[in-house]
């Protein structure tokens, strides 16, 4: 008997002690976990998007920024009666600039829900819409993108989703800092969810605003190569082109533009053929750059010892690697030249004859130090590395040695391109480009100065070769890429059988032109490359393109030309 | 009864005044984005071309004037770059400025 009771009796106190237990956990160890749940039960929560950051010029003036609107929703229930869907599509309509009748049967063919009538309403409109007693109609605080300078750097920019997540291009690659932190909302809501009108409402989290971004785009700049480029287009008839201007002492990007592209005010993301348009070229699509390339070759011979500007070749017409022949361009043949009439006369034959002095260990090893065949870290999506075959590949031969020296068979991008013909410019010093001059991260401000990636060849070098470009352009009467008043060093390239207009054209054109001013201390350097369908040489359609923007470009800069130009004020 | 009142009124005037709030912050926005418009590079141009009767230049003389610049276009606070010395720098407690005064400081 007492057994019984002592068995019933522990039992009872197990019993007790299982359930003080559980009240214990419950109410002490899962607290929050309830608390949670109780909230949810009786609360709403609603995300408040953080405001955008702003895109600026390197002056300060906004290229992207953001302004408060209204997304215009209507309930298609409420718009089942006839009347009182006439009397809010007769209110609506005009604000929102569309036809009320249009209007009335486009929301009742929607299947169910709401229909968003009109997405990014100006904050002035939507405000008179939101203090409306409109049967249906619901309207949404929101923001939208604001472009202030209109289609200028579209495709440098590029654009946000309706979701106002970067999609392409800055708008993409700096998203977490232009983005923010969204916050969120509680309100109180009835049983099956909806909102008490004079119900309480709280800020969970406060929305972090995005940070703004400085380029160091200069926006004066920028609109002068996109006219030019444009202007170039319809006149030449040419396919496509780029044109980069770039500090050429620090790797800032003042200046980028490339074509096909999309308009701001043109974009529409429901058309497959526009999603081609949105990359920025300039930075993602890669070229063989030609006769530019001799500028390296002759840089890589003059550094290792190899060769002087006056060095001698004895020009025949043609260079034999085993049963390839190599001729130059004009099929001419020269007799005696030296290192700067090859650049002057853009010799394949005395490329050729330069990259035997070298040889491919050298050859190769410089290619690499001036950046080709590697990103240049611009800090912009999409950047490949480039096209390099060297000694080491299997498939590499001594032709390949032969064409790479004049810049056939290896591939780089408009941007490598610069930064590498920059280095000469820069006392041998190859800068890192960059496009980004500061930024406001969740983190912090965060600014971005100029990066020196490596001295590729020595200070020396490097003005020999500036001098030997600037003869280039000043010592070849009528040059097209000459201007008054200030000396300029560049170098035409001109590359045939090319595959243009993304696949597209085959044994197309690509004719460029690199050159920098002053030549003496250079302030800008300047790239143009223009794609065609037929053969064009760059000397005689990129080089006038330089001419054409070089001097608005300087004298923008506060550069100030030499002689008689300048009419000094007593 | 009366002190419920009160914080009914109150309440919904706090409310009414953070609305007014995001209606003038919202405002400010759109203004800065007009001022940004109107000293837009396109509608210069446009200006230029169309009330002043202006033409691009078809020869440049570079005359140095020995004059100051003209002030820079004002931009919006917003985004106007920082003045290098916008923030004052912070001044040492009046204790840490007198430990200076010793020598082995």
């Amino acid at each position: 008997m007492n057994l019984r009771l002592f068995i019933l009796a522990g039992l009872f106190a197990l019993g007790g002690i299982a359930i003080t237990a559980r009240v214990a956990y419950v109410q002490i160890a899962r607290t929050e976990h309830y608390r949670n749940e109780a909230s949810n039960e009786h609360f709403g929560q609603q995300e408040i998007r953080a405001p955008r950051g702003a895109i600026l010029d390197r002056n300060g003036y906004p290229l992207a920024t953001t302004v408060d609107a209204y997304d215009v929703w209507i309930n298609r229930e409420d718009w089942q009666d006839d009347e009182a869907a006439r009397k809010a599509a007769d209110f609506i309509g005009p604000i929102i600039g569309r036809d009320p009748s249009a209007l009335i049967s486009t929301v009742r063919q929607e299947e169910e829900g709401l229909y968003l009538a009109f997405g990014g309403l100006d904050f002035e409109k939507g405000t008179g819409l939101h203090d409306a007693d409109a049967p249906g109609l619901r309207v949404v605080l929101t923001t939208k993108r604001s472009y202030p300078e209109g289609d200028l750097a579209s495709t440098l920019l590029g654009f946000v989703g309706r979701d106002h997540v970067g999609l392409t291009g800055i708008e993409r690659d700096f998203d977490r800092e232009l983005g923010g932190i969204p916050g969120t909302i509680y309100f109180e809501r009835d049983s099956i969810g909806n909102r008490l009108q004079l119900g309480s409402e709280r800020v969970g989290q406060k929305p972090k605003p995005g940070g703004d971004i400085r380029l160091t785009i200069d926006r004066y700049i920028q609109r002068l190569v996109e006219g030019e480029l444009e202007t170039q287009l319809a006149q030449t008839g040419a396919l496509g082109g780029t044109i980069i201007v770039m500090d050429p002492k620090t790797g800032a990007v003042l200046g980028m533009a490339s074509q096909p592209g999309f308009k701001m005010s043109q974009l529409d993301l429901n058309k497959p053929v526009d999603q081609a348009l949105f990359r920025n070229r300039a930075v993602t699509d890669m070229y063989e750059p030609g006769s530019v390339f001799k500028t390296l070759t002759a840089s890589i011979a003059l550094d290792l010892g190899l060769l002087t500007p006056e060095s001698v070749y004895n020009d025949e017409g043609a260079e034999y690697i085993g049963p390839s022949t190599i001729r130059n361009w004009d099929f001419s043949t020269n007799g005696p030249v030296t290192v700067t009439q090859i650049l002057q006369r853009s010799l394949n034959t005395g490329a050729v004859w330069m990259s035997r002095q070298i040889g491919p260990a050298d050859f190769y090893g410089y290619v690499r130090k001036f950046g080709i065949g590697q990103a240049t870290g611009v800090g912009l999506d999409g950047e490949p590395d480039g096209l390099v075959r060297d000694e080491n590949d299997p498939n590499w031969s001594e032709v390949d040695l032969a064409t790479n020296a004049f810049g056939q068979g290896i591939a780089a991008t408009p941007l490598q391109m610069t930064t590498a013909i920059a280095s000469f410019a820069n006392g041998g010093k190859l800068m890192r480009p960059y496009i980004v001059e500061s930024m406001n991260t969740p983190e912090g401000p965060r600014s971005f100065s100029p990066v020196v990636v490596r001295q590729v060849v020595s200070e020396q070098t490097a003005a020999s070769v500036a001098d030997m470009m600037n003869q280039v352009v000043e010592g070849s009467p009528g040059h097209l890429a000459a201007i008054k008043g200030y000396h300029v060093a560049g170098k035409t390239g001109t590359t045939t059988d090319a595959t243009l207009a993304d696949g597209a054209v085959k044994g197309g054109n690509v004719a460029s032109f690199i050159g920098f001013a002053p030549a003496d201390d250079p302030k800008m350097i300047v790239l143009i490359k223009l794609d065609f369908r037929e053969d064009r040489l760059g000397g005689q359609v990129s080089a006038p393109v330089f001419a054409h923007l070089a001097p608005s470009i300087l004298a923008y800069l506060g550069v100030q030309p030499d002689g008689p130009q300048l009419v000094t004020h007593p | 009864m009366n002190q419920f009142s009160t914080a009914t009124s109150t309440s919904y005037d706090i409310n009414e005044l953070n609305r007014l709030r995001a209606a003038r912050q919202a405002e400010n926005h759109e203004l800065e984005a007009e001022v940004a418009s109107l000293s837009s590079l396109a509608r210069v141009d446009l200006e230029a071309r169309l009330r002043l009767g202006l033409v691009p230049a078809e020869r440049l003389l570079y005359v140095d004037v020995n004059q100051p610049l003209p002030a820079k276009q004002t931009l919006p606070t917003r985004f106007l770059p920082p003045e290098a010395n916008e923030v004052p720098a912070l001044q040492e407690p009046l204790w840490k400025r007198l430990l200076h005064v010793l020598p082995f400081f």
